[in-house]
C-alpha cells in the first residue's frame, strides 16, 4: 500500500506538473502542447481520485498497519466517520484541498477560452505544490514499531472533539473555499501574462464569489461547531486559526467589490490584480500559520507538527516574490482609467470600503502574526513593553496554564485586542454600506438620494429607541444598532427596486442585509450576554437563574459510554430537557464537555457543564495507607492490611488494621471481610465482620483496594445524612445568537445568487446581443440542467 | 448575389432576435456615425455615409417583423438557386425547415461561410465547431486603453488549420522530462522523510544480527503470552544479542547499552519457567544471564544469585558444556574467586566434548586464569 499510494501521489504530482509545463509552452505558439496540458489536467484528476479512493479504502477496510489510519481511526468508529477521518490529519486535508482544486480545474479547461493555458498553468502548479506537501507527509507510511512494520489490531481512534457531524461538513467546505481562492489568483496572473487586463475580471468574478461564499459558509460552520459542540463559550474566539481564515475572507470581499468597480467603469485595474494576488497569499499564509506549528502555544486548536515548516516558508516566499515580480513585470503596461471624481458615487465608496477592509485585515493579521513577529530577536521585548500597557497579552500560558511563559519575548494577543480594535473600524464599513448601494456608478442625484434615505433613517431612529428602552446605553452598540438598521433599510429598498429586473440581481444587497443581521446579533450576543453564572444544583432540586428554572435529574450514561447531565430547563410552561455531556475520555486523558444550548429567536440559554459531584455518604471514609480521616467523633488511621498467612480451605479474611481515636482514647481494631468460596448464594459470598467502636457504634470495612492500598470504612449507628449528587454548570443567556446564524446564511445565500448571475453574464454571447438574465426560477433550472 | 445580405451588414446571425438586431444596429450606427468623422478626409466621410446608409436600410427591413419575414423568404430562395446551380439539388432540403437548412447546407455560399465562422462564438454552435483560439498574448497596451472594438478573444482562421496533436515525440519528451524529475524527487523525499525504511533493508552489523528476529519474537510473545516456547525463543534472542557483543566487544559502549538485555532475558526466562516449572536448562540460562549482568555492572549479588541458579541447574544436568562454561565465568567473579573450581568445570568441558568450540574456549580460559 505504501508503494502503491506513493506511486499514485507521485503520478498526481507528475500529471499536474505536466499540465503546468505543457500549458506554459502554449503562449509561445506551441499548439500541440495544449493537448498535453489537457491530458495532464485530466490525468491528475484520475490520480487524485485514486489517491483519495485508496485512502478511503484503507480507512474503511481498517488497515491499521498504515500509520495514518492507525493514528486517526479505530474499530468502534462509525463508517461515515471513517470516511471523515481521511481529513483528520495534515496529509488528508491537503489531498482534499488538492482534489477540489483539480475538480475546479476541469471546469476551468472549458470556461477559460483564450486564457486557458495561462490560467491552468498557474492553477495546476498550485495543485502540484499541495500534492507535494502531501507527499512529504505521506499518509501511506506503514506503522512501525521498533523499526518493524506491524499490524496492530486497533487504532488510536479519532480525537473525540472531531467525532461529530460537523467534522463531516466543515473541513470539506473550508477546503472548497481555499481551493477556489486559487482561481482568481490564477486568473490574475494569467491576465497579467496575457495582457488581458479587463477580460480576466469578467471570467474570474463568479469563481471569486463562489470562493467567498464557501469560505464564509465554512467560517459559519466552524463557529457553529465551536458554539454548539466544543463548548468554547462562543462562536468566535479571535483564535489565530479563525483569524487567519477570516483575513482572506475580508480581502476577498474587497476583491469582489474592486472587480465590480472595474467591470462597471474600468477603474481600479491594478488594485484588482494586487488584491487577487494578496488574497491567495493570505490563504496560504493562513495554512502556514496553522500547519507549521508556529502558533502551537497560542491557540485552542492544536497544530503542533513541525514537519512542513521550512518547505511551507519556502513556498510562501516563492508565491509572494513571484506575485510581486509578475505585477512589476507588466505594471507600466497596465492602462489606468480615471475613477469618478464625485464623492457620492459607487466608485468612491468602493475605494473607501476597500481601504477600510484593508485596515481591518491589517489589524487582524498583524495581531494574529504577533507570535511570529515577536519571535524575531530583539523585537519581542520592546513590542511587549509598548503593547502590554494597552492590551492584554498572552505569553504562552493562556491555553495551557502549566506551560512556561516564553522568555524570548514571544507573545500573542487574546480576544480583547481584536474586540477593542475591530468594532470601530467595522462601524465605518457599515456607514459606507448605508449610502453606497444607493449611488450610481459615476454620479448621483442628491435629492433622490435623500428622499430614499427617509424611511431607513426613521427605522434606525425607532430601533435606537427600542434599544434604549431595552436598556442599552453604551455608545458603540447603540451606534451599531442604529447604523445597521439604517443600512438594512437602504439595502432592502435596493432589493425591492432590483427585484423588478429579476431576482438574480439582488445577491449583493442580500449579502449586505445578512451582514447587518450578523453584526447586530454579534454585538448583542457579545456585549449583552449575561455574565456566566456558576450553578451548583443538587440532584432532584431546582435553582432559578435569569428567569429559567434548572432542575437536575441525575447523571446518565449514553449507550456510547458518554456521560451526560440530565437537566430540565423551564420558563413558565415551556420546558426543555438539556443534556450537556460530561465524561472522561481515556484516550485523550481529558474530561470532555459538550454544552447544551436552548435556542430561541431572540436569545440562547447556554449551559456549559463543569463538574459532576457524585453522591457523598458522610458515614464513609476513604483512607489511604498511613492516612488519617475522621467520621463524626472518630478518627481513623489506616495502618495496614491484615491477611492471615494460613487461610482455611474455601474462605479468606481481609482485615484493615486501624487505629481509632475517640474522646482522647486510642484503640487498635481490625474490621474484616470474609470471602467464602463455593457459596451457592452469591450474596453470602462476602461476609462483613464489623467491630464495635467505643461509644456504641460499629465500624466495618466497606471496600478495599489492595493495589492502591486504600480502604473504605463505614461507621454504622451515627446516622449521618447522605449528600445527594450535584451538577455544576455554568449558565448564561446570550441574546441575538440566532441573528448571527441567520445573517451569515443570508449573506452566503446572497453570494450564491450573485455567483449564478455572474456565471450567466460571463457566458459568451453572440455579437451585439444584450445580456439578459432569467427572471424566474426557470432560468435557474436551465442553468443547472443545461449546458 | 443580387440583394445585399442585411444580416451580414448588421453582423448578426440570421436567427438573431430583435433585441440582438437592435443592439447590433446601435453599435454599428454609432461606429459609422458621420458626425464622428468631422474634419476627416472627404473620402472617409463618404465611405462612412455609404456604410451608414446600408446599415440603416438593413435595420429598417430587419426591425419590422413583416418585412423581415418577406426578406427571409426571398433570401432563402436566392440561396437555394445559388446552391442548385452549383451542386445537384439536395433532396434533404425539401422536407426540412429552410432556415435550418441554410446554415447546414450552404458551404459554397460566401454568406453561409461567414455565418459558420462567426457562429463559433455563439453558445449554441459551440458543440458543433470548437473554435481555434489564438493563445498568444495580446499586444502590449502600453498604458493606453484598448481600442473600442478590441477583441480579447481572437481566434485563428480554420484555413490556417493545424492538425490535432497526436502522441508524438513532443509528448514523450514532455512526459519523460516531467515524470523523471518527479519520480526522482518523490523517491528522494520518501527516503529522507520522517519515516525510517524497514530495518530489514539496512545492512545490519554482525552485532545487530539478532535485532530483527528479536522484534518479531517480542511480537510473538505479546500475541501468545502463554506459549512457553515463544518466551524461551524470545529470551534466547535477548541472551544472544547481549552475548554476541560481550564476546566480541566487551569494553564497548554498545555492550553497556546492551546490559539491560540480560535483565530482560532473566524476566523472559522466568516467565517461561513459570509455564514450564523445573526446567533446569532454563534455570541455567537465568543463572548465566544473572552472572553476566552482575559482571557487567559489577554487582556481586547478581553473580551470587546466578551462581546459585547455575549450581542447581548443573546438579540436574551435569554434562551440559555451555552451562559448565558459564558457571566457570560465575565462579571466577564471585568474592572470593573460586578459580580452582572454575578450572575444574572447564576441564570437564574439555573431557565431555573434546575438540569442540566449547573445549577450545574452555582451554583458553584455563590458560588465562592459570597464568594469573
Amino acid at each position: 500500500m505504501y508503494l502503491l499510494g506513493t506511486i499514485l501521489i507521485v503520478a498526481a504530482v507528475a500529471a499536474a506538473l505536466m499540465a503546468t509545463v505543457s500549458y506554459a509552452l502554449v503562449p509561445s505558439g506551441n499548439l500541440r502542447a495544449l493537448t498535453y496540458g489537457r491530458i495532464g489536467t485530466r490525468a491528475s484528476l484520475i490520480a487524485v481520485l485514486l489517491v483519495v479512493g485508496l485512502l478511503n479504502y484503507l480507512f474503511v477496510a481498517q488497515r491499521y498497519d498504515i500509520e495514518y489510519v492507525y493514528n486517526y481511526s479505530s474499530i468502534e468508529l462509525e463508517p461515515h466517520f471513517r470516511v471523515a477521518a481521511v481529513w483528520a490529519g495534515q496529509p488528508g486535508s491537503f489531498v482534499i484541498w488538492a482534489l477540489w482544486g483539480i475538480v475546479a480545474a476541469q471546469f476551468l479547461v472549458r470556461r477559460t477560452r483564450n486564457a486557458e493555458p495561462y490560467v491552468l498553468s498557474v492553477f495546476m502548479f498550485i495543485q502540484a505544490a499541495l500534492l507535494v506537501f502531501m507527499l512529504i507527509r505521506n499518509p501511506f507510511v506503514p506503522h512501525l514499531e521498533g523499526g518493524l512494520p506491524v499490524f496492530p489490531a486497533d487504532g488510536k481512534g479519532l480525537n473525540p472533539t472531531l467525532h461529530n457531524m460537523w467534522m463531516l461538513i466543515h473541513p470539506p467546505i473550508l477546503f472548497i473555499g481555499f481551493a477556489l481562492m486559487a482561481v482568481p489568483f490564477a486568473y490574475a496572473v494569467a491576465g497579467i501574462w496575457r495582457r488581458d487586463y479587463d477580460g480576466w475580471v469578467r471570467d474570474a468574478l463568479p469563481w471569486t464569489i463562489a470562493a467567498w461564499s464557501f469560505l464564509g459558509l465554512a467560517l459559519l460552520l466552524g463557529g457553529y461547531w465551536a458554539y454548539e459542540t466544543l463548548g468554547w463559550g462562543g462562536y468566535w474566539g479571535w483564535d489565530p486559526v479563525e483569524n487567519s481564515a477570516l483575513v482572506p475572507w475580508f480581502t476577498a470581499t474587497a476583491l469582489i467589490h474592486a472587480m465590480l468597480a472595474q467591470r462597471a467603469g474600468g477603474g481600479l485595474r491594478r488594485t484588482t490584480l494586487v488584491l487577487a494576488v494578496l488574497t491567495y497569499l493570505l490563504v496560504f499564509y493562513a495554512t502556514f500559520l496553522t500547519r507549521s506549528g508556529v502558533l502551537s502555544s497560542f491557540s485552542v486548536h492544536s497544530f503542533v507538527e513541525e514537519g512542513l515548516k521550512w518547505i511551507m516558508v519556502g513556498y510562501l516566499a516563492f508565491l509572494a516574490i513571484g506575485g510581486i515580480v509578475v505585477l512589476a513585470w507588466r505594471w507600466r503596461d497596465i492602462p489606468s482609467r480615471e475613477l469618478s471624481e464625485k464623492l457620492l458615487s459607487r466608485d468612491s465608496f468602493i475605494v473607501l470600503m476597500i481601504i477600510c477592509l484593508m485596515v481591518i485585515s491589517a489589524v487582524v493579521s498583524l495581531g494574529t502574526s504577533m507570535p511570529v513577529i515577536s519571535a524575531i530577536p530583539g523585537v519581542g521585548h520592546s513590542l511587549q513593553g509598548a503593547l502590554g500597557s494597552m492590551f492584554e497579552l498572552d505569553d504562552g500560558t493562556t491555553y495551557d496554564p502549566n506551560a512556561q511563559p516564553f522568555a524570548d519575548g514571544r507573545f500573542g494577543f487574546v480576544g480583547s485586542f481584536y474586540s477593542t480594535a475591530v468594532p470601530p473600524l467595522g462601524l465605518i464599513t457599515v456607514m459606507l454600506m448605508i449610502i453606497g448601494p444607493l449611488l450610481g456608478w459615476r454620479d448621483t442625484n442628491i435629492r433622490h438620494l435623500l428622499r430614499t434615505l427617509r424611511w431607513p433613517a426613521a427605522a434606525a431612529v425607532v430601533m435606537v429607541c427600542i434599544g434604549l428602552f431595552l436598556g442599552a446605553r453604551d455608545p458603540l452598540p447603540m451606534a451599531y444598532i442604529g447604523l445597521c438598521t439604517f443600512a438594512f433599510g437602504t439595502n432592502l429598498i435596493m432589493i425591492i427596486r432590483t427585484l423588478r429586473s429579476g431576482w438574480m440581481r439582488i445577491g449583493g444587497y442580500l449579502a449586505h442585509i445578512g451582514l447587518m443581521l450578523f453584526l447586530v446579533g454579534a454585538v448583542a450576543s457579545t456585549l449583552y450576554a449575561t455574565s456566566e453564572e456558576r450553578l451548583l444544583i443538587p440532584e432532584g432540586e431546582t435553582l432559578s437563574m435569569y428567569g429559567y428554572d434548572f432542575t437536575f435529574n441525575g447523571w446518565m450514561l449514553t449507550p456510547e459510554g458518554r456521560g451526560l447531565l440530565d437537566i430540565t430547563v423551564a420558563r413558565g410552561n415551556d420546558t426543555f430537557r438539556a443534556t450537556p455531556q460530561l465524561y472522561f475520555n481515556d484516550r485523550m486523558g481529558a474530561t470532555m464537555a459538550t454544552p447544551s444550548v436552548k435556542s430561541e429567536l431572540l436569545r440562547d440559554v447556554y449551559i456549559s457543564p463543569q463538574e459532576y459531584q457524585p453522591p457523598f455518604d458522610r458515614n464513609l471514609a476513604d483512607i489511604g495507607l498511613g492516612q488519617t480521616k475522621s467520621i463524626g467523633p472518630y478518627t481513623f488511621t489506616f495502618i495496614g492490611f491484615e491477611v492471615p498467612e494460613s487461610h482455611n480451605e474455601g474462605s479468606a479474611d481481609v482485615g484493615a488494621k486501624l487505629r481509632v481515636e475517640y474522646e482522647g482514647q486510642s484503640v487498635e481494631m481490625t474490621p474484616k471481610i470474609t470471602l467464602l468460596a463455593n457459596q451457592s448464594d452469591p450474596t453470602q459470598a462476602i461476609q462483613d465482620n464489623p467491630v464495635d467502636l467505643p461509644g456504641g457504634n460499629s465500624a466495618s470495612l466497606a471496600a478495599f483496594d489492595p493495589l492502591q492500598r486504600r480502604v473504605i470504612i463505614r461507621v454504622d449507628g451515627l446516622g449521618f445524612p447522605v449528600d445527594p449528587a450535584r451538577a455544576v454548570v455554568v449558565v448564561s443567556v446570550k441574546p441575538g445568537v440566532m441573528l448571527v446564524w441567520l445573517g451569515v446564511i443570508l449573506g452566503v445565500l446572497g453570494g450564491f445568487i450573485a455567483m449564478v448571475r455572474r456565471t450567466l453574464e460571463g457566458q459568451p454571447r453572440p455579437a451585439g446581443a444584450r445580456e439578459r438574465l432569467p427572471r424566474g426560477l426557470g432560468g435557474l433550472a436551465r442553468f443547472v440542467g443545461g449546458r | 448575389m443580387a440583394v445585399a445580405d442585411f444580416y451580414e451588414i448588421l453582423q448578426v446571425h440570421p436567427r438573431a432576435d430583435t433585441a440582438a438586431i437592435e443592439a447590433a444596429y446601435r453599435r454599428l450606427a454609432d461606429l459609422y456615425d458621420p458626425d464622428r468623422l468631422a474634419g476627416a478626409a472627404e473620402e472617409l466621410v463618404l465611405i462612412a455615409r455609404e456604410k451608414r446608409a446600408a446599415i440603416d436600410q438593413a435595420y429598417a427591413v430587419l426591425s419590422d417583423p413583416l418585412e423581415r419575414a418577406a426578406y427571409d423568404r426571398q433570401r432563402i430562395e436566392s440561396t437555394l438557386a445559388a446552391t442548385s446551380t452549383a451542386t445537384t439539388s439536395d433532396a434533404r432540403l425539401n422536407d426540412t425547415d429552410p432556415t435550418e437548412a441554410l446554415s447546414a447546407a450552404t458551404p459554397a455560399d460566401p454568406a453561409g461561410e461567414q455565418i459558420t465562422t462567426r457562429a463559433t462564438t455563439t453558445p449554441d454552435a459551440d458543440a458543433a465547431v470548437e473554435p481555434i483560439y489564438d493563445y498568444r498574448p495580446l499586444p502590449p497596451a502600453q498604458s493606453t486603453e484598448r481600442a473600442r472594438g478590441f477583441n480579447t478573444h481572437p481566434t485563428l482562421q480554420p484555413s490556417a488549420a493545424y492538425q490535432r496533436a497526436t502522441v508524438s515525440l513532443v509528448a514523450i519528451i514532455v512526459a519523460v522530462g516531467v515524470l523523471l524529475p518527479a519520480l526522482a524527487f518523490g523517491s528522494l523525499l520518501t527516503s529522507i522523510g520522517s519515516l525510517q525504511p524497514p530495518a530489514a533493508t539496512a545492512t545490519p552489523s554482525p552485532l545487530d544480527q539478532f535485532e530483527v528476529l528479536l522484534a518479531q519474537a517480542r511480537l510473538a510473545v505479546e500475541q501468545q503470552p502463554d506459549n512457553a516456547q515463544a518466551w524461551v525463543d524470545y529470551a534466547n534472542l535477548l541472551y544472544d544479542s547481549a552475548q554476541i557483543v560481550r564476546e566480541q566487544a566487551p569494553e564497548s559502549v554498545l555492550y553497556q547499552q546492551r546490559l539491560p538485555r540480560w535483565l530482560e532475558a532473566i524476566a523472559a526466562y522466568r516467565r517461561a519457567l513459570e509455564l514450564v516449572p523445573d526446567d533446569a536448562r532454563i534455570r541455567g540460562e537465568i543463572g548465566a544471564s544473572a552472572c553476566f549482568y552482575g559482571i557487567g555492572v559489577g554487582d556481586l549479588r547478581y553473580i551470587e544469585e546466578g551462581l546459585n541458579e547455575l549450581q542447581q541447574a548443573t546438579a540436574a544436568i551435569p554434562d551440559d558444556v555451555r552451562m559448565l562454561l558459564n558457571i566457570g565465568h560465575c565462579r571466577v567473579n564471585v568474592q572470593p574467586p573460586q578459580i580452582d573450581a572454575a578450572i575444574r568445570d572447564w576441564q570437564q568441558v574439555i573431557t565431555i566434548a573434546p575438540g569442540s568450540p566449547f573445549a577450545i574456549e574452555a582451554q583458553r580460559l584455563i590458560d588465562e586464569y592459570r597464568a594469573r
